[in-house]
This record gives C-alpha cells, sequence and structure tokens, in this order.
C-alpha cells in the first residue's frame, strides 16, 4: 500500500510535471475558458450599463439650453450627442433633423430631443413672475419604439430630469420622491449566468480530452506496454492520472473564478467547498467518458476527434454560453438533459443563489448518473494494450 | 507456443540461458524473435509451454520475476516532456531495490544529456536511455528487443559497448536481433531463430565452423560465367552467386583463390574485385534457411 502511494504520487509529479511543460495543454486547459469569458464578459456582461445616448438639436443656443444639456449629460450611463448648428458647419435644422433621425433608426440613439428657440425666454418669463403666460417650452422628443426598451428608459430619464427644472424655475419643492435603494442581484447580469457555466465547460473539456489524448498516447507510444513489466500497480497509474487532472482543474477553477469576482464583479454567495465538490463530481463524470473515448480510439488524432465530437456540441448546447430556456423548443429537451447542463445549473445555483447539496440534488444526481453509466461504458471497452 | 488463429508464431522452441552471458536470438523479421522474448517478459502469455527464470515461475511469480528484470522493448516510448534523470527517476520508484540515477545515467552514457527532455535526444540516445530504463532496478536479468535497429553506424558502435560493459558487470542478457555482425560481436551463444523455430543454438564460431568452409572467395565476373563452371575448383564445397557477386565456399582459400585466377580471362569471362572473407552467421542462415536475413 505504501508502494502503491509512493507509485502514485510519484507518476502524478511526473504527469504534472509533463502538462505544465505542454504549452499547447496550458492554452486550452487555462486560457481558453478565460479568453471566452473576458470576450463574452466585456461584449454582454454588462448589457444594462451601456450608455443610453441621447441626441440633442439646440436651436436655442443659450446659457439655459446648455444647462439642461448639461444636467442630461451628468447623469451615470448617459451620453449626450450633439447635433448643433455651428459643429456641424451652419447646416440647416432639416439636415440636422434628418442626421439625428437616421442615427435613431440606427439604433445609435435611444432618443433625440429638439430644445426649440426661445426655451431661454420661456423660463426666463416663468422665474421672473411666476406665471404661465406664454405656455410650456415645447421639448420635441423622438425615440425608437424596437424591442430594446432604451428609447422608453431614455424618456422616462429626460421626463425626471424635466420634472427637475420645472421644480428650479418655480422655486418649489417637490412633494413626493422616490427613494432608490441599489439592490445587489447576484443573477441578472450575462457574465453571473456565464460563469458557472464556463466553470463546468472547463471541467467537461478537461476531464475528457486531457484523460482521452493522454491515454491514447500512452497506449499508441508503448507506454503502457513498458509500465507492464515494471512492479507499478496499473491501479495506481489511473489513480495518479486522475488526481493530476482533478488538480489541473482546481487551477483553472481559481483563475475562472478569480476573474469573474475581480474583473466583473461577480458576487459569489455559495459555499466555495461545495463548489469544489461538484467541480469533482463534474471531473469524476467526464473523466469517465475520456476513459471511453480513449478506449475506443486506436490514435491520438481520432481520440482528439470523437471527444470533440461529444466535447462540442455540449459546449454549445449545455448552458454555457445560452440559457437553454433561450433556445429553440425543440432542442430545449436535448439541451436540458446533457450532463453539461446538470453541472452548469448546478454550479449556478450554489454560486449565485447559495443554494445548500440538499437543493441541488436533482442535478447533481443527474450528473452522477452519466458518470456511472460513462463508467460502465468505459469498463466495457477499456483496454491496456 | 503461441498461436494467433491459424498461425502458430512460436512453435515448440526451448532455450537455456546460463547466467552472466549474453544470449542472442537472431533471425529474419517475423521469425517470431518479439514473441519469444514478450513471452518471456511477461507482456504475453505462452499457449503451451512453461517459462523460469532464475528458478521462478514465470506464471506463478509474475511479481518477482518483475522486480529481478529489466526490459527494453522495441518500440520504447517514455511519458514525454520529462527529461532523461526524471524518466529514470520516475521507473526507480517502481522497484522495491533501485539504483541511484546517476549511477544508471553514467552506464549508459547519457551524463551530458541528464537534463534534457526526451524529446531532444537523439535515436541512439534515446536507445540508451531505454536501456537505461531497464537498468533502474539493478536487474540480474536483462531484455533487449532489437535494441540497435534503425541506429546509425556509430550510434550502434557505442551501444554494443554499453551491452558489453553490462556483461563485465555480470548481467545475464538475452537479446534479439536480425544483424549479424551484432550476434558474432556481442553474443556468446546465438540460437538462429526461422518461421517460429530455432534452427541452430550455439557459439557463433561454433555455428559458423558447422559450414565446414571457414571461408569464402567473392568476386564479380566481367563476361558470361555458368556459376556450374566453378564447382569444380579445388577445395571449393558451394558456390553461391546473386546480384551478379560470386560467392566461393571453401576449405582451401588458398588453393582455390589459385585455380580461379588462373581460369579468369581463358574462358570468355574475368575474375575481377576479389575478396577474401571470413565465413559469417548470415552464411549459417543462408545454408539453413535457403534465405538471407535481410530481404
Amino acid at each position: 500500500m505504501n508502494k502503491w502511494l509512493e507509485n502514485a504520487s510519484a507518476f502524478a509529479k511526473a504527469d504534472f510535471k509533463a502538462f505544465f511543460r505542454d504549452r499547447q495543454a496550458m492554452f486550452w486547459t487555462f486560457f481558453f475558458p478565460i479568453m471566452f469569458m473576458v470576450l463574452l464578459g466585456v461584449v454582454f456582461g454588462n448589457a444594462q450599463v451601456i450608455d443610453l445616448k441621447i441626441g440633442v438639436i439646440d436651436e436655442d443656443g443659450t446659457g439655459a439650453s446648455l444647462a439642461l444639456a448639461d444636467q442630461i449629460d451628468g447623469l451615470e450611463n448617459v451620453k449626450i450627442v450633439w447635433y448643433n448648428g455651428t459643429e456641424g458647419g451652419g447646416t440647416s435644422f432639416e439636415a440636422r433633423n434628418a442626421s439625428a433621425r437616421t442615427a435613431l433608426e440606427k439604433g445609435d440613439l435611444a432618443v433625440y430631443m429638439i430644445i426649440p428657440a426661445g426655451y431661454n425666454r420661456t423660463l426666463a418669463s416663468h422665474s421672473a413672475n411666476g406665471t404661465n403666460a406664454t405656455g410650456p417650452a415645447l421639448l420635441t422628443v423622438y425615440y425608437a419604439n424596437d424591442n430594446t426598451g432604451n428609447g422608453r428608459v431614455a424618456l422616462t430619464i429626460l421626463a425626471q430630469v424635466i420634472g427637475q427644472v420645472n421644480f428650479a424655475v418655480l422655486n418649489e419643492q417637490p412633494v413626493v420622491v422616490a427613494n432608490p435603494q441599489e439592490v445587489t442581484v447576484s443573477r441578472g447580469r450575462y457574465i453571473d449566468y456565464l460563469v458557472p457555466g464556463i466553470l463546468a465547460m472547463n471541467t467537461m473539456f478537461s476531464g475528457i480530452f486531457s484523460i482521452a489524448v493522454v491515454m491514447t498516447t500512452m497506449r499508441q507510444k508503448g507506454i503502457l506496454r513498458r509500465l507492464k513489466v515494471t512492479p507499478v500497480a496499473k491501479s495506481a497509474i489511473l489513480a495518479a492520472l486522475i488526481t493530476t487532472r482533478m488538480l489541473i482543474i482546481f487551477v483553472s477553477m481559481g483563475l475562472i473564478l478569480a476573474v469573474g469576482v475581480l474583473a466583473f464583479g461577480v458576487d459569489l454567495q455559495g459555499n466555495l467547498v461545495l463548489l469544489i465538490l461538484l467541480v469533482v463530481i463534474g471531473s469524476l463524470t467526464f473523466t469517465t467518458f475520456g476513459f471511453a473515448v480513449s478506449a475506443y480510439a486506436k490514435t491520438v488524432e481520432s481520440a482528439e476527434s470523437i471527444a470533440n465530437t461529444v466535447a462540442m456540441p455540449m459546449m454549445f448546447l449545455g448552458d454555457v454560453f445560452l440559457p437553454v430556456a433561450n433556445m429553440p423548443a425543440f432542442i430545449q429537451p436535448v439541451a436540458a438533459a446533457l450532463p453539461l447542463s446538470y453541472l452548469g445549473t448546478a454550479l449556478r445555483d450554489v454560486a449565485l443563489e447559495g443554494k445548500g447539496l440538499l437543493e441541488v440534488l436533482l442535478p447533481v444526481g443527474a450528473v452522477v448518473l452519466y458518470g456511472i453509466i460513462g463508467f460502465l461504458i468505459a469498463m466495457k471497452l477499456f483496454r491496456w494494450e | 507456443m503461441k498461436r494467433y488463429g491459424e498461425l502458430t508464431a512460436v512453435n515448440g522452441i526451448s532455450l537455456s540461458v546460463e547466467e552472466k552471458q549474453i544470449f542472442g536470438i537472431l533471425g529474419p523479421n517475423g521469425a517470431g524473435k518479439t514473441t519469444t522474448l514478450e513471452i518471456v517478459e511477461g507482456i504475453r502469455d505462452s499457449d503451451e509451454g512453461e517459462v523460469k527464470i532464475l528458478g521462478l515461475d514465470r506464471a506463478m511469480k509474475k511479481k518477482e520475476i518483475k522486480e529481478i528484470i529489466g526490459v527494453q522493448l522495441q518500440s520504447t516510448a517514455t511519458p514525454d516532456r520529462l527529461t532523461v534523470r526524471e524518466t529514470i527517476e520516475l521507473f526507480g520508484t517502481f522497484y522495491e531495490h533501485r539504483l541511484p540515477a546517476d549511477k544508471v545515467i553514467e552506464q549508459v552514457q547519457l551524463e551530458q544529456k541528464a537534463d534534457s527532455r526526451i524529446e531532444e535526444l537523439s535515436g541512439g540516445q534515446a536507445q540508451r536511455l531505454a536501456i537505461g530504463l531497464a537498468l533502474v532496478n539493478d536487474p540480474k536479468v536483462i531484455f533487449l528487443d532489437e535494441p540497435t535497429t534503425g541506429l546509425d553506424p556509430a550510434a550502434r558502435r557505442n551501444l554494443w559497448e554499453v551491452i558489453e560493459n553490462l556483461r563485465k558487470a555480470g548481467k545475464t542478457i538475452v537479446l534479439t536481433t536480425h544483424y549479424m555482425e551484432e550476434a558474432e560481436r556481442l553474443c556468446d551463444i546465438v540460437a538462429i531463430m526461422d518461421q517460429g523455430k530455432i534452427v541452430a543454438q550455439d557459439t557463433p564460431p561454433n555455428l559458423i565452423k558447422t559450414l565446414g568452409e571457414s571461408q569464402a572467395i567473392e568476386f564479380v565476373a566481367s563476361g558470361t560465367l555458368e556459376p556450374s563452371e566453378l564447382e569444380g575448383l579445388p577445395g571449393v564445397t558451394r558456390v553461391v552467386s546473386s546480384e551478379g557477386v560470386h560467392s566461393l565456399f571453401t576449405t582451401d582459400a588458398t588453393a582455390t583463390l589459385h585455380a580461379l585466377v588462373e581460369r579468369s580471362g581463358r574462358n570468355g569471362w574475368k575474375a575481377e574485385d576479389i575478396k577474401i572473407r571470413q565465413a559469417t552467421l548470415e552464411d549459417v542462415f543462408v545454408r539453413l534457411t535457403g534465405r538471407r536475413l535481410r530481404e
């Protein structure tokens, strides 16, 4: 038994060294998932906090109209785009209106607003005598009724600003005000959805690919035959391989979570020990897939292509990048039943909602069931030579 | 005995190897050398027959046998991206009794490459590492399966030196080869194997002596020469003509050479490029099987 442990740990050490000298394996294990995460996180991760662009055609051109625009520009997540006469080289109102309209139709602007000439005078007269003699200044706002909802959001923001201007001009205090309180939610953003999915995906890739490739290489190159004539126990070799893959997954898990938390502010709710346990279970399940692939494949090349055939569709359908609920209806039952989807669901529930083991028993049980099936297939097909 | 379906790869062979000798199994590709060795090493099971190594029964004492033998397989591969020293140390941990890595590295003359990765080794160096891995447990018996196949002549000679040093260190070595020079130079006893059977087994000089003709005169003939014309020359026991080269096996090289030179130029052919050489194991093989070692 002592010898078994000594052999297994010596083999694991050698395998670990070999792995960290393999740049390609390092890339796929560590950088590939991070790259995916950063790219998608930057592009889609904070969908709500992308700046709303509000176009302004200032026909008034006075300090008052500038002050209004400044007040809008000062708001968080809002940006003013000017369509000014002077800046546009003295273009006519019609031309400026047309170009703002085009930008709105293209989705470059959420809304655009026309501040009419005389805005300043209307304001001034009200401040002076406090009566509404000339009627209100009309700010015409164009908004797009597309499905982003950005137009309506911008409209609401403008209404708020205008309300404030009114109170200021009338020198009155508002009677009812909203008292907004920010609550951090852990499930809202795309990046929050993405990080546990990437974790699940990486566990899958490490399990299937590295075991399939390493076992097939060792068999194809005759390393297993060579080991057979030494007194080393086969079980020690297998245990060493599974352990090193697990440690490697832990390293990449740490990287993924670190980037998720530090760079994207993902709020980890769950118990880290439980997360690790889920990754261990997932990794063992996918390891059995890797053994099955290596048992079936004759060459390293065929092991890689079989592993790809198994892993790639899972990557896209397995609830990593796209929630199953957003997929076409006919594919949803298949997608939801994939082991990767179950692992992702369990990780997400624990990481983001802080659920306990008992609450994720169903997806975890499904992953374990897949592991048992994989184990039986691997046992049936497995061969040393 | 080992059968593969209809084919009987190794059939009814019986070998016994003395301690502290180099025992060679010589034969062409497909003769059954590797199969024989793999049965002894324990990689394959035989369908019939028994193997004993230092008194231990192959089938009963697998684990004990593994501890005292060292094996170099024909297609040697080691885990990628490890250095020579790391690989030797890794294999060492598998055994109860092991040599220090430096000692093994010295034995196979890889001191310069000890910290190089395996992928940086030349063919000869990789082969020396493979032999080194067979030495990590300081084995009593070493099996080398075609240790020099695919190596250039310099690397081959270098490896012969390594193997000879192992004999000096008192190891028992069983090797296979299809190079007759290798068998002649290294082996104390050679078993000649063909089509799954041992056709002869003795020391190389004794095997050559069985030919009864210790020398051969070789020449190239210009013009037309009927080989039968050569058979009557004094001392000649056998004439072998192939690829334009005529070999006269003789018990009396001087007399044969005289007669050959005398005939040359008289009957429309001339003997050119005349050489006298010692008979070799290759000649023994051709005599026994009617075929050459490498065809």
